[in-house]
């Protein structure tokens, strides 16, 4: 027995030698600890400053001459919107020099610490809610003598700045493109343009075009043909990214972000006026958590006194667990989320203030469900429809119409028209708005 | 499913497999499904009831639940007898209850009812007006399936 169990013992002992595969560098931010793949890593370094480079993004802290190579530093703290910590002038600063498949760049942290060596097996997939950080930046977590580290995925954070950087250069071609006399006469109408682009949105997007959408569909081709062959490129879409920008105009005022001053009075003026006792919303895609936020606020200030609730779901699990606990940076916060205090700051910006919060009520959850709630005053569904098959985008009305009380109304996107013989249009301006008749 | 439920049922199950079945173990993409879903072969309910009400469904294949039981009493089980079947209701009793604590402590008052297990092929699960989610957990042994579904009392 006893020889058994020594072999046995033995081959653990191998196996935990033989795992450690993964090796670390783990470092300090806001006293969380983190670790950062060593493969993706050129050298560690100390730096006292750092040449500022005007007009970048609020996290870039300048440039630095890396032995005749000029690199990129990052403040991961204000990247993370993080508390900035206090440093005295001529501090050294610990910098760890990143080697991606694209670029070199430092990024700055609290303190360097150490090498580890794990094995990846032992590396847990991140619960969906976690930290400080979105999710989707955290590669695992790690547990190393009593510390949790979490492994933060460095291509994924640095290229995605990349991706935005990108789309941005194709907005300032195609203000461009629109700027130059137009070549190409397109024909108004293209049947064949519209049914390819009609697969491909479908396959890339999972857009689907319907009579709710088709008229903005159209208009858009004619738009695109031309972009297109300004920059000598073809028409159809290839990729996900080439049906992204075809959509981007599709989109309504203020996605993903607060509503500003005049969209929100718009709201205001749409709902019924006098005092209500008790106000029902029911946000169909709340993604992120602006329209929910913005919402609640509205509704607060149009009735003071009422009872309000805003049901707020979405399918996508990690955008909406998420909203909660959104925070605005401050050139992005209206003013009159500030006066009315509905927000309150944070080092890094604003959140919400828990009366405001309480508002909202997130739900993951598929409209295509039962939806046990309640009769709705306002339903808003901006750009949600389109993105639903056919069948489905009828069901969906149809769900709404029955979920909405006595003249209630229903919001959708700015581009879409809903032809159902129970809604009349109230308000087609920025807000495209129907009533239950 | 509110979002404040979904993760003390996901940390606790990993928790508590983690602890008491072994480290091999990898939580699958989480989803939602609203139909009528077949079950895997053995079944433990755990409902709740109070400001929140539904109940939580850990299911998995009969080999599984014996694999399971097994490890977790520390000798070969051959079938599914009663050892086994009281052990696999432990299992569903220690992580719903940690779930439940860890809601109580965002202030979430729930009760839970005694578990209660099914055995059986070819049955069905249905739930009127509420929506479940699915958590899979792969284990070494096999797959367990843990689907909560719960709503509001109006």
């Amino acid at each position: 027995m006893s020889s058994t169990g020594e072999k046995i013992e033995e081959q653990a002992n191998e196996e935990v030698v033989k795992k450690i595969d993964f090796k670390m560098v783990t470092f300090s931010l806001a006293d969380k600890e983190y670790g950062i793949d060593i493969m993706k890593i050129k050298e560690i370094s100390k730096v006292e400053k750092f040449t500022y480079v005007p007009n970048t993004q609020h996290f870039v802290r300048g440039v630095h001459n890396l032995r005749g190579e000029i690199i990129s530093i990052i403040d991961l703290r204000k990247m993370f919107h993080l508390p900035e910590k206090e440093k005295p002038a001529g501090t050294l600063e610990d910098v760890i020099i990143l080697k991606l498949s694209e670029i070199r760049l430092g990024v700055v942290v609290d303190k360097i610490n150490q090498v580890i060596g794990i094995s990846s097996e032992s590396i847990q997939p991140a619960p969906p809610i976690f930290s400080d950080i979105n999710i989707k930046y955290i590669s695992g977590v790690v547990e190393y003598n009593d510390n949790l580290y979490i492994i933060l995925d460095v291509e994924r954070i640095f290229m995605d700045e990349e991706e935005t950087d990108k789309q941005k250069l194709f907005i300032d071609s195609r203000e461009k493109a629109e700027e130059e006399p137009e070549e190409v006469e397109a024909p108004a109408h293209d049947d064949a343009g519209l049914e390819f682009m009609t697969d491909s949105l479908r396959t890339f997007s999972h857009f689907f075009v319907t009579a709710m959408n088709e008229s903005w569909v159209m208009d858009r081709l004619v738009e695109w043909k031309k972009i297109r062959s300004a920059i000598k490129a073809d028409f159809q879409l290839k990729n996900e990214e080439e049906a992204d920008q075809f959509l981007s105009s599709f989109y309504s005022p203020y996605t993903g972000m607060i509503w500003d001053k005049e969209y929100k009075d718009a709201y205001i003026n749409l709902l019924p006026g006098g005092n209500k006792p008790s106000l029902n919303v029911w946000n169909i895609g709340c993604g992120k958590g602006y329209e929910p936020f913005s919402l609640a606020c509205l509704s607060r200030l149009k009735y003071p006194k009422a009872r309000i609730k805003i049901w707020a779901n979405d399918k996508d699990l990690l955008d909406v667990s998420n909203a909660t606990r959104l925070v605005l940076t401050k050139q992005n916060t209206p003013k009159y989320l500030i006066d009315n205090n509905f927000v309150r700051p944070l080092p890094s910006g604003y959140e919400f203030a828990a009366e405001v919060k309480d508002l909202v009520f997130f739900e993951y959850h598929d409209v295509l469900s039962n939806n046990t709630i309640p009769l709705m005053d306002l339903i808003v569904a901006r750009d949600v429809f389109s993105f639903f098959d056919p069948s489905s985008q009828s069901k969906i009305i149809e769900e709404c119409w029955d979920k909405l009380a006595e003249s209630g109304i229903l919001v959708v996107g700015s581009n879409e028209y809903v032809e159902f013989d129970g809604f009349k249009l109230l308000e087609s301006g920025p807000i495209r708005a129907y009533q239950k008749v | 499913m509110r979002v404040e439920y979904i993760n003390p049922f996901v940390e606790s199950a990993f928790n508590i497999l983690k602890e008491l079945v072994g480290d091999n173990i990898t939580r699958g993409e989480i989803f939602l499904k609203a139909s009528s879903q077949p079950v895997l072969g053995v079944t433990a309910i755990v409902g709740l009831t109070g400001d929140v009400e539904g109940r939580v469904l850990f299911d998995m294949s009969t080999k599984t639940a014996i694999s399971i039981a097994s490890i977790m009493n520390g000798e070969e089980l051959k079938e599914l007898d009663e050892l086994a079947k009281a052990t696999i209701t432990e299992l569903a009793n220690m992580i719903t209850a940690q779930a439940v604590t860890k809601l109580s402590e965002l202030g979430f008052k729930f009760d839970l009812t005694p578990p209660t297990i099914i055995t059986g092929n070819k049955m069905e699960i249905t739930d009127f007006e509420v929506e479940a989610l699915i958590v899979p957990m792969e284990l070494e042994h096999g797959k367990l399936e843990i689907n909560v579904a719960l709503r509001e009392r109006n």
